[in-house]
């Protein structure tokens, strides 16, 4: 069993192999030995956030890590199209705060398929919105002058009755 | 408070936006400044994300284009793509071009080119004239050359663009006369104009066995061509490659049996030659050989006619698509590029076809061939009594749209009525099959649909070319 102690001093105690699902935490054990008793500290995680990441490595728990080298030849790019699996949908069904938290979180523990999973989460989230549609829905604000605005909106237009 | 959105790092950023397709993209850079200076300043996004429409980029690689550049291809082919996909479409530019005699056969070679043969009646009876125009989108079509053939055996051509694109090789071929083929080396951009002949760069005599050139394909320097030869009363095939530079020509005898019917030959750059053709009444065949050793034999052999007992050998992939209960068919094959070819086929049946043939090539340009069970087969409606023509299907260079024109014998009026059909195809196997009218119903056209002679479409800017009977082009923007 792992001891990991989040930002917020929570600690959580798990599996080796749920932990090591991040391949940050693999690598720190790996230096420190089989042995120590010692807590590992997360100081980018809080621990609401790093429940929902352990959550995540549990279901998948035994699945094959992808090779370091991961390889991204054209049919892979073309076939990283937006589906994700039943089960990480319904895991990453969480408001937008928790959801960039969980990305953020994935990017630092280095889990590269949750990183996945939340990255198409957003893309997912984007598709088929106009402009305006995806300011409201990430708080961007439209910092264009409306001269800009209009002039990169006709250059850009495609569907003139849209 | 902050968008979330713009705190991330620029790589998970990234990661988010590759994952997008181009509109979507184009849409997020609309938001904000940053958002917009983001996407335009990282080459790297535009190279990765998905685009499945045609763009028109003439032969650079998308990695070639900076991503600023890439953006307004993507606007520009949205634009035809939106129009397109309406039912029906529509038609924002129609022009006419005087070209003289009957339109009889026209290519058109991306990004601007077109080559047409017109019939032309004189004194000594008809004639065949060949020209090049240059249809850039951002300008009027011009006619840039205009060659008389001679002798008048020659009436059909295939034509392709030097690998520099400054000159287009044009071979030309036709009924059992004295002279089988010619190829013709043009230049595209100049003003001076030589005597015809000087542009010949090869030429092939017949011999004293009556056949006759039914089929050619020019790629690179190399022409392929299908010779039949009746033997018994029974066509015999042969393949005949010609070096358009050197002269070099060799022959190999095919193995297609009689009920193989509607031979087509294309080479690509690689040396990949594709044989199609109808096997009995249900089957489109498709066969692709490796022919690199046959070509480097003929770059260094200096055969005559009868020199050469090579055979292709065994194909290194072989499809077949039945159609069942039908009787005859015609196809068209988009194969201008190995890793996009397709068939659009038009049984006798009720249903149409279009087939995308598991063809890929990876990043080092190594070409795998897939397996039959990976066929992409979809079917679409094929109204009552519509007879199809070869030379009224135009499927694009991609495989992604088609033109079409359908005779439909309308039974309430007892005539004959024409109807130009277009499709979108998809380019994997899950997308659709969007077939519709070309144009809306009466519509007032400066001519008559049914004096169309010959019919291309250039997929990447939406344009359709009809020849016609009367000698004249029209051009339809879509």
């Amino acid at each position: 069993m792992i001891v990991l102690k989040t930002s917020d001093n929570e600690t959580f105690t798990v599996e080796r192999d749920v932990a090591e699902r991040s391949v940050l935490i693999k690598n720190m054990l790996d230096d420190i030995g089989e042995n120590s008793e010692q807590a590992i500290p997360l100081p980018n995680v809080n621990s609401s956030v790093l429940k929902k990441v352990l959550e995540y490595c549990e279901h998948h728990r035994g699945e094959p890590l992808p090779a370091a080298d991961a390889d991204t030849s054209q049919d892979d790019t073309r076939k990283r199209t937006t589906d994700i699996s039943e089960w990480d949908q319904k895991f990453i069904t969480v408001d937008q705060e928790m959801l960039f938290e969980i990305i953020l979180a994935a990017n630092y523990l280095d889990i590269k398929s949750l990183l996945d999973v939340g990255c198409k989460t957003v893309a997912n989230m984007i598709k088929g919105k106009t402009p305006e549609e995806i300011r409201k829905l990430f708080n961007i604000v439209n910092d264009f002058t409306p001269e800009e605005e209009a002039q990169i909106k006709k250059e850009n237009e495609w569907a003139e009755d849209r | 408070m902050t968008s979330l959105l713009l705190s991330l790092p620029d790589d998970i950023l990234i990661t988010i936006l590759v994952a997008l397709n181009a509109q979507d993209l184009i849409s997020i850079s609309l938001t904000c400044r940053a958002l917009y200076v983001f996407c335009a300043s990282t080459d790297y996004i535009w190279h990765t994300i998905d685009i499945d429409f045609p763009l028109n980029l003439s032969h650079q690689a998308i990695t070639d284009i900076s991503s600023v550049e890439l953006q307004k291809h993507c606007v520009d082919g949205l634009r035809v793509e939106y129009n397109w996909r309406k039912n029906p479409p529509v038609l924002k530019t129609l022009s006419r071009i005087e070209h003289g005699g009957i339109v009889d056969q026209m290519q058109y070679l991306e990004p601007q080119w077109l080559v047409s043969m017109a019939r032309v009646s004189t004194s000594l009876g008809p004639t065949y004239v060949l020209s090049i125009w240059d249809c850039n989108i951002s300008g009027d079509v011009k006619r840039i050359e205009r060659i008389s053939l001679e002798p008048r055996g020659l009436s059909k051509f295939s034509a392709t663009l030097s690998e520099d694109r400054t000159h287009v090789l044009i071979v030309i071929f036709g009924s059992p006369r004295a002279e089988m083929l010619r190829v013709y080396y043009i230049p595209l951009q100049t003003d001076y104009h030589a005597d015809p002949n000087k542009y010949i760069t090869s030429r092939l005599m017949a011999n004293d066995i009556a056949e006759s050139v039914f089929e050619a394909d020019i790629c690179g320097e190399i022409v392929s061509c299908l010779i039949a030869r009746f033997d018994m009363g029974q066509p015999v095939y042969q393949l005949l490659f010609l070096d358009a530079k050197s002269g070099r020509h060799l022959r190999i005898n095919i193995d297609v049996p009689p009920p193989f019917t509607k031979l087509q030959v294309h080479l690509f750059p690689d040396s990949f030659l594709l044989l199609s053709g109808v096997e009995g009444p249900h089957n489109l065949v498709l066969r692709i050989y490796d022919t690199t050793s046959i070509l480097k034999g003929l770059k260094h052999s200096n055969s005559d006619f009868s020199a050469s007992r090579q055979s292709l050998g065994n194909p290194c992939a072989e499809y077949c698509s039945s159609a069942l209960g039908s009787r005859s068919q015609e196809y068209k094959l988009s194969a201008s590029h190995l890793s996009t070819v397709a068939a659009l086929i038009f049984p006798s049946g009720t249903s149409n076809r279009f087939v995308r043939f598991p063809v890929h090539s990876d990043n080092e340009g190594v070409t795998r061939f897939g397996h039959q069970s990976e066929l992409q087969s979809h079917t679409f409606h094929k109204p009552h009594n519509v007879e199809m023509y070869p030379e009224f299907i135009s499927l694009g260079h991609r495989g992604q749209r088609a033109v079409w024109l359908e005779r439909k014998w309308d039974e309430e009026s007892d005539r004959i009525r024409f109807n130009l059909m277009k499709g979108s195809f998809p380019s994997d196997q899950s997308g659709d099959v969007a077939v519709g009218p070309l144009l809306r119903e009466h519509i007032a056209l400066p001519f008559g649909v049914d004096t169309c002679q010959s019919m291309v479409f250039d997929e990447a800017t939406g344009r359709i070319f009809l020849g016609l009977y009367t000698g004249e082009i029209y051009v339809l923007g879509f």
